[in-house]
């Protein structure tokens, strides 16, 4: 082989193995993107902590009431309940119910006290459903149910009875039966017993002892980060004055009243199944935007958190 | 800056009255999509291995702007007729004018680079010639196309003397 040759051979190969290490070397955007942690939705992880559906097999009549874990009281009639159809229930049936009485629990089940973007202030919600042979059961008209919801101090004439409007994964609160197609012919107040809260609700669901918050306006809260990137971060405000659950939506939390004191509470969990957490209290004023540095957290410390709520 | 844009400039000079080339260039960098301006010598012209001082400069209206000041080994593998081709290391000092702007966690404004790549000179006066580089410091690759100029490549033609023919 000739020098020449040799040269070309060497330059060549050179070349190639060159060629190689540069396509399967990776490029990076890192000086002009943000070179920020990634997390994935906490969805799973509160799933997994929040309150089960209680399941009550109703076989037969009786004086009533069922009685939820946390102390909630129903009082109904097989006659009062319809098949989707509107034809006649019968025994066995089943009654479920779900009971978040603590803003953890709120958190939790991602259930919001929110009313057309309006703040609430809430005693406890509750979700009442019935169920035949898989068939979702409905309140035949005009009829209700007995609700009574433990609260320590229970103020007459205080709250009103909410139902919630399921649109997707949001359920919005409200006192129009007429969203439904339902005409009121209950006290829509709630009553007090002694257990707590009690009215006769008119529709199966999603069932809140609310009052609605007053105030002079609303702010917003947007939260940023220069080291984590927050899309599938969940944000939520306790407000503890009026007791009050906000969740972000599309990375905001809005309708704080104003001069509200909140405690914001961020949860993720990344790609390692680690969760991570923000906590901060802090009183709104205006509208603001709030710098974020998740932190790990075991799941006992944020059970902790939220439970200081 | 001021005072390396001089003594480049001197050098640059002094190159193309000397048995070398000198040439400038357009420079695209694909990752920071920043435009650049870049100047040369080339030391060593007709030798298998040249060494080649440099200065880069990217703009401010950039989303990066920085300068760089280095020197290329270059391996010229393959030359015929009017083509030549090269593999290059290049290792230079690197001023990150705008580095406070960026989220990269350890961007600082003094930095050492190293670049390795490949190029393709055409001609034999004007010698337009194009580079792809890869920056392995920041893992970034730019393209560099620009003209290499020599002593001989703004004469003219030699005129045939009558008398000889």
């Amino acid at each position: 082989m000739t020098n020449k040759n040799t040269r070309f051979f060497a330059g060549a190969t050179t070349l190639l193995v060159l060629v190689t290490a540069l396509l399967f070397s990776s490029c990076s955007r890192d000086r002009i993107e943000r070179d920020l942690n990634t997390y994935e939705s906490p969805n799973a992880y509160l799933d997994s902590k929040k309150q089960d559906e209680q399941v009550f097999v109703i076989d037969s009549a009786g004086e009533g009431p069922i009685i939820g874990n946390q102390g909630t009281a129903i009082w109904g009639s097989i006659d009062c309940l319809q098949l989707p159809g509107g034809g006649a229930v019968t025994y066995p049936f089943l009654v479920k119910l779900v009971e978040l009485y603590t803003p953890k629990d709120m958190i939790y089940y991602r259930m919001p006290t929110v009313a057309a973007g309006m703040p609430l202030e809430t005693a406890g919600e509750i979700r009442l459903r019935a169920e035949k042979d898989g068939q979702e059961l409905s309140l035949s008209q005009p009829c209700a149910f007995k609700v009574s919801m433990p609260n320590a101090a229970p103020a007459l004439n205080y709250m009103n009875v909410y139902y919630g409007n399921e649109n997707g994964d949001v359920v919005d609160w409200t006192t129009d039966l007429g969203v439904w197609g339902i005409t009121q012919t209950q006290n829509p107040v709630f009553d007090v017993d002694t257990i707590g809260y009690t009215a006769f609700i008119e529709k199966l669901g999603w069932i809140n002892a609310d009052r609605s918050v007053s105030t002079s306006g609303t702010f917003s809260l947007t939260f940023d980060s220069d080291e984590d990137d927050l899309s599938n971060v969940l944000f939520f405000a306790y407000l503890p004055d009026s007791k009050t659950v906000l969740q972000s939506s599309g990375g905001i939390i809005s309708g704080i009243p104003a001069g509200a004191f909140a405690k914001v509470v961020a949860i993720a969990v990344n790609a390692s199944g680690n969760l991570f957490h923000f906590n901060q209290e802090l009183t709104v004023n205006g509208n603001s935007t709030v710098m974020v540095v998740m932190t790990g957290i075991s799941d006992a410390q944020l059970t902790t958190l939220l439970d200081s709520l | 800056m001021k005072i390396f844009a001089f003594l480049f400039s001197v050098f640059f000079a002094s190159s193309l009255l000397a048995q070398s080339e000198v040439g400038f260039s357009g420079i695209y960098n694909f990752q920071t999509e920043s435009f650049g301006i870049g100047g040369r010598t080339i030391l060593r012209e007709k030798k298998l291995i040249q060494i080649s001082p440099q200065l880069s400069y990217f703009l401010p209206a950039n989303k990066i702007n920085e300068w760089t000041l280095g020197a290329s080994a270059q391996y010229k593998f393959f030359k015929r007729k009017k083509i030549q081709s090269y593999t290059l290391v290049h290792l230079g000092y690197n001023r990150w004018i705008n580095y406070e702007s960026s989220f990269m966690k350890d961007a600082r404004l003094n930095n050492w680079n190293a670049e390795v790549g490949v190029g393709v000179v055409f001609g034999k006066k004007i010698k337009p010639f194009v580079e792809w580089r890869y920056n392995t410091r920041h893992q970034e690759a730019s393209l560099h196309v620009g003209l290499l100029f020599n002593k001989n490549s703004f004469k003219g033609k030699k005129e045939k003397c009558a008398a000889y023919d």
